[in-house]
């Protein structure tokens, strides 16, 4: 825990949160996991600050960029963050564990990570894949995928340019790769549904909507089969937040077209997925059920039933040791 | 994180990273008001400002 007594004045941004006639504030820069730690605030104000009145600022988590130059503020801004999840394939009839259909998936590993270059503007973020294979002893990696990509938020709206590529690991094969434009509006009950929080106080739903263009692709596939060529993608997603963002029930749907197919917008595979999670703290328990299905012929239907298992982190500039500069 | 970027098939989906700031008043050892900033302010983070102080709960 680290406190902090900040020798300027207060600043407009917090000042109206003072009592009348403040002189100065304190903020506190913890992990407010414990309840004593609310006590030792009040005294460290009650010893430093000769007032009749004072404030703590308290966050929740490392946040991103915001606005005005605070330093104790700044220092606790994310640098970057993101999460490592592992998922066992409970059941798998038919998911395949590599790029050219071959194996099925037993293990699944991820890391995610991002950091946003200008506030909620502009992010970076890639995710690195790891797959093993069931049929060949569970451990051994058989894929690979990277992803990278830019996005960002604007009011509603939501923005992606994203490469992916897709490699088997453990032998030769077809390696798939692509890189897209997505567009998204995103919905949020709470905020968008005047009278859904007096209704529903500890309950949300959030939702986005969009498509987008592979501009490029180098064979990623417009089937579960490896059949045509990805042109388009549709995408829908709803996390139903079951009980104060720790229970939620989420799904999502991504529809693929085909630029080989006499109509290129028509979807020619449905991935749908639907999962429950449940959350505490940093790490969140999910199941959930994914099937990749072709729509506009038959042809091979890729399933499976997985347990996942996520923990998330973030990296602000107080833990790196970065010290920002200013006002001490 | 967790709720703002969700595994996708393959791959993930990320939105918009957000937090919340509260603002303690105290006088004579005393709270007198608490005030919660959403940061971005276009996004309701309610749920990240009361889990700042879920933990002080008895």
């Amino acid at each position: 825990m680290i406190a902090r007594r900040s020798s300027s004045p207060a600043s407009p941004s917090v000042s109206i949160f003072l009592p009348s006639r403040p002189v100065g504030i304190v903020v506190l820069l913890a992990d407010m996991k414990l309840p004593w730690l609310m006590t030792l605030a009040a005294l460290v104000i009650t010893l430093l600050t000769p007032l009749d009145g004072s404030a703590l600022e308290k966050y929740g988590r490392p946040l991103p960029s915001m606005d005005g130059d605070d330093n104790d503020r700044e220092a606790e801004e994310t640098v970057f963050g993101g999460y490592f999840l592992t998922a066992a394939f409970v059941s798998n009839p038919t998911f395949a564990a590599r790029p050219d259909n071959t194996g099925l998936v037993g293990l699944r590993h991820m890391l995610h990570l991002e950091t946003d270059l200008y506030k909620q503007y502009l992010t970076f973020y890639t995710d690195q894949n790891f797959f093993s294979d069931r049929t060949n002893g569970w451990i051994e990696l058989s894929e690979w995928d990277g992803t990278y990509a830019f996005t960002g938020v604007v009011n509603h709206f939501g923005w992606r340019l994203q490469y992916e590529r897709d490699a088997p690991m453990d032998r030769s094969g077809i390696k798939q790769a692509y890189a897209d434009t997505l567009i998204t509006a995103k919905f949020q009950a709470v905020q968008d549904l005047p009278g859904w929080r007096r209704q529903w106080p500890n309950q949300n739903l959030t939702a986005y909507a969009g498509a987008g263009w592979l501009f490029h692709n180098s064979n990623y596939f417009a089937r579960p089969d490896n059949s045509g060529r990805a042109l388009f993608r549709y995408v829908a997603h709803a996390d139903l937040d079951l009980y104060r963002n720790k229970v939620v029930l989420y799904g999502d749907v991504n529809f693929f077209t085909d630029r080989e197919a006499s109509n290129q917008a028509r979807p020619s595979e449905l991935d749908w997925i639907v999962g429950l999670a449940v959350r505490w703290r940093d790490m969140e328990l999910a199941f959930y059920r994914e099937q990749d299905q072709p729509l506009d012929r038959g042809g091979l239907v890729q399933k499976y039933l997985a347990v996942q298992l996520r923990l998330s982190f973030d990296v602000s500039k107080h833990d790196l040791g970065i010290r920002t500069t200013g006002t001490p | 994180m967790l709720e703002e970027s969700s595994p996708t098939g393959k791959g993930s989906f990320s939105t918009m990273r957000h937090g919340c700031w509260a603002t303690v008043s105290l006088t004579d050892e005393h709270i007198t008001d608490v005030h919660y900033r959403f940061v971005p302010d276009t996004i309701d983070a309610s749920n990240d400002c009361e889990e700042i102080f879920e933990s002080c709960l008895p």
